[in-house]
């Protein structure tokens, strides 16, 4: 069995699941359970100034079946005095010593704000404190969450605050709400971050009522936007995560967040870059068990690739991810049809002749037997065939060797500058429109 | 017409002009595609315009072989 321990920035945990800022992580008595289930770590619900939620909370986007493809949410920081959520932090640390237990932190960006509750909630022990620069709603309109995560200058000064008066790691949490995350996560880097954690949730709208016309959700007849996250917003986060841990002025470890469900979706985020994972809607849908099946998948997963420890996948695909610019044009694949499994359900030549390259042909044989088949020539291997076969194995996207040297098109634009004036139209000769 | 029928026209009069020692002397390239001129060691010159993707790549390819055979680095 594999060491499945990680290290984040000096924080310990004896595995890398841990539970996000949240409503699981709300109460110790949450929290608490959540170890027994055996989460590794947890960050506390953020806290600050107690505020007021709203009734009506939630929403879910449900897609084709399946229930909460994406999850929304107007809820705000906790409602709780930050003495009654310290005793507890005290007694859950007391009670898992090798837990980890993170705080998140918000408060209004103010020197002494920030100084004040670092050392409050330091003083009772934690093993360290997560910066909130993200919550999209309610907060924002209060110039903290995602109002100040999407200002570099904030995000650095905010950090450099909390750094100044705390003794254990900080994490900065991003704000997806923004064009480049890595702005903002060399602000956090700049300020003295020890670490960053992305992608809190994303501005959204979850619906309206077509019978009513009210939001979804909605508080007594009016809405107000929140904050996306859930399966759907994995691409996003993953991105996000890649990005960060590709850029070599981003150079702190990630805490990696947003749609992770199972062990896979963890094991994905650890080869973009991230130490570990945290998790908020998947537990929040199935509970807090779901942590049992996380583990032995990785357990496994890591035994089958024989790794020793799981920190062996942290950023093992972070150099196959690049710039558009440094792909190679130069690699083909073509879409091919296994007669053996294909149903002829014809929703390959559907999608290919209404809107990708017209390549796949329905044919007969001479009995009067429908089958399709891919014009190989004229496959631009654009995957979308594979993409929406509903029969595994049914089409598979194959290597043509093109005899090429590898050829990107940064490296294309830079031959053809060279090959001569480029800037001038050819003049004087024939010219031959072939 | 298929999108390799077209490709290939457009490649094989590319080929004719190459194996015939033309050197792509000159690549343009704006929202008709892209025209090369080629230019004949004993002076002669042509211009061809390519259309079809796969063409204009296959050119690319063409011009990062013309360039190495004459000693020049992508990386420089
Ligand atoms: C109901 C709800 C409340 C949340 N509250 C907080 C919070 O107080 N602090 C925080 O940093 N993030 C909060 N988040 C964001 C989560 O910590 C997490 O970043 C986000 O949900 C993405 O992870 P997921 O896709 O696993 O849910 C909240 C999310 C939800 C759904």
């Amino acid at each position: 069995m594999a060491d499945l321990r990680i290290n984040l920035a000096g924080i310990s945990s004896p595995n890398p699941f841990w539970l996000a800022s949240a409503p699981p992580t709300n109460t110790g008595y949450q929290v608490q359970r959540a170890f027994e289930a055996g989460w590794g770590g947890a960050v506390w619900k953020t806290l600050g100034d107690p505020i007021i939620n709203t009734s009506s909370r939630f929403a879910a986007v449900h897609f084709n079946g399946q229930r909460v493809a994406g999850f929304n949410n107007i809820e705000l920081i906790t409602d709780r005095p930050l003495e009654v959520n310290l005793k507890e932090i005290y007694e859950t640390k007391k009670r898992f010593p090798n837990h980890a237990v993170v705080v998140s932190l918000m408060v209004e960006p103010n020197r002494e704000k920030w100084h004040e509750i670092v050392k409050k909630v330091e003083a009772v022990g934690v093993d360290g404190l997560e910066l909130n620069f993200g919550c999209p709603h309610g907060m924002a309109e209060r110039g903290m969450g995602s109002a100040s995560g999407q200002q570099p200058d904030l995000v650095e000064a905010q950090t450099m605050w909390a750094k100044e008066a705390a003794q254990t790691p900080v994490i900065v949490k991003l704000t997806p709400n923004i064009t480049d995350i890595t702005a903002t996560a060399k602000a956090a880097v700049r300020g003295g971050a020890d670490a960053i954690s992305l992608i809190n949730t994303i501005n959204s709208l979850a619906g309206v009522d077509l019978d009513t016309w009210n939001t979804i959700p909605h508080v007594g007849g009016k809405g107000a936007h929140g904050g996306y996250c859930g399966p759907a917003v994995k691409p996003i986060a993953l991105n996000m995560v890649a990005e960060c841990a590709r850029n070599a002025q981003v150079n702190v470890p990630i805490s990696g967040i947003g749609g992770v469900s199972n062990w896979r979706d963890a094991v994905e985020f650890m080869l973009m870059g991230a130490t570990g994972v945290q998790v908020c809607t998947a537990a929040m849908h199935h509970g807090f068990s779901i942590v049992e099946d996380m583990i032995d998948g990785l357990n496994n997963y890591l035994d089958e690739k024989g790794l020793q420890s799981v920190t062996e996948l942290i950023g093992r695909s972070v150099p196959r991810y690049s710039d558009w610019g440094d792909l190679d044009l130069n690699y083909h694949v073509v879409a091919r049809i296994h007669e053996e499994n294909c149903i002829v359900c014809n929703k390959c030549h559907i999608a290919c002749e209404d809107t990708s390259h017209q390549c796949i042909e329905r044919l007969t044989t001479d009995d009067g037997r429908a089958y399709l088949k891919v014009r190989e020539e004229d496959c631009v291997g654009c995957n979308l065939c594979s993409i929406v076969c509903p029969v595994e194995d049914a089409i598979s996207m194959v290597e043509i060797p093109s005899g090429e040297l590898p050829m990107s098109w940064n490296q294309r634009q830079k031959a053809i500058a060279s090959v001569g004036d480029s800037n001038e139209a050819p003049g004087g000769a024939n010219k031959e429109a072939v | 017409m298929s999108a390799y029928q077209e490709f290939m026209e457009e490649k094989e009069k590319l080929d004719a002009y190459i194996s015939r020692q033309f050197r792509i002397h000159s690549v343009v390239e704006n929202l008709s595609g892209t025209t090369i001129e080629l230019v004949h060691p004993g002076g002669e010159s042509a211009v061809l315009q390519l259309l079809s993707a796969d063409a204009r790549k296959y050119m690319s390819n063409l011009v990062v072989k013309q360039l190495a055979s004459s000693g020049w680095n992508d990386a420089g």
